[in-house]
């Protein structure tokens, strides 16, 4: 047989090892996405919220390339530690809230994403769904797409704001939860978050 | 017969190119995208390799 060609085969078999090693061995997760160290590094901002002056926290997101983003939190909101790369996820007295990257298919829209794929699955997993409201909207120029239910944990009513916000890769979900009877007090907290969302690379 | 052989392997190549550099991966399939794009470009290289060095002696 032609050496080349035994050089070429013994080669890929080598080749393919390496890959399977990469893949799925030892070496697997290496090109995956981490937590950046500077995206736990916030910056305080002193925000005033219901006439009230807050401190905020802004975090720069800077852990998925091309879905860089801006976003501040209360401080006395605490930030839950080991939260997956492009993610925060803080809680509060009798509430929560959290971010996270979603990436939805080229092949549909975010709209669609969300009330085919999302919401059925947030009806499956959340006991007491019940939704209260649906809209879209506009924050900081990008279009977002906003669903408010009610959900039930521990035999306690809370109330969620869940909006999707398009980037042009991800997408960003900012999940913000309180307590039902708590709601209207945390509300301009939650406007304000919403509202400091930006994209960094658009 | 070569090239019914050189035509497979343009095709795997050009396959595995295509799932690289131009399928939408969703986050849950990433790892399998990135074994079965490298898989078919290797196998895609070594079997243009093998074909150009057929006749060679």
């Amino acid at each position: 047989m032609n050496k080349n060609i035994v050089v070429v085969f013994i080669l890929t078999i080598v080749a393919l090892a390496v890959l399977w090693i990469y893949s799925f061995g030892p070496l697997s997760g290496v090109g995956t996405a981490r937590v950046n160290p500077a995206s736990l590094k916030p910056t305080p901002q002193q925000n005033v919220v219901a006439k009230n002056s807050v401190l905020f926290n802004i975090y720069h997101n800077k852990d998925l390339a091309e879905n860089f983003y801006t976003i501040k939190f209360p401080q006395t909101w605490q930030l839950q530690p080991n939260s997956p790369a492009g993610s925060y996820r803080f809680a509060f007295e009798n509430g929560s809230g959290a971010t996270e990257l979603i990436d939805a298919a080229d092949n549909t829209t975010l709209e669609l994403f969300v009330l085919s794929q999302q919401e059925p699955t947030l009806k499956k997993n959340v006991a007491g769904y019940n939704r209260i409201n649906y809209k879209k909207l506009s924050i900081n120029s990008n279009d977002a797409y906003q669903l408010t239910y009610q959900s039930i944990v521990s035999g306690a009513d809370y109330k969620t704001v869940k909006t999707y916000i398009a980037g042009l890769d991800h997408a960003t979900v900012v999940t913000l939860t309180a307590l039902q009877s708590n709601f209207t007090n945390i509300q301009p907290f939650f406007t304000s978050i919403l509202d400091s969302f930006q994209w960094e690379n658009k | 017969m070569r090239q019914i052989f050189l035509f497979i392997s343009l095709a795997v190549l050009g396959f595995g190119f295509y799932l690289k550099f131009f399928y939408d991966v969703p986050d849950s399939q990433i790892q399998i995208n990135f074994f079965v794009s490298w898989f078919l470009i290797i196998v895609g290289i070594a079997s243009l390799l093998i074909n150009i060095f057929w006749n060679k002696k």
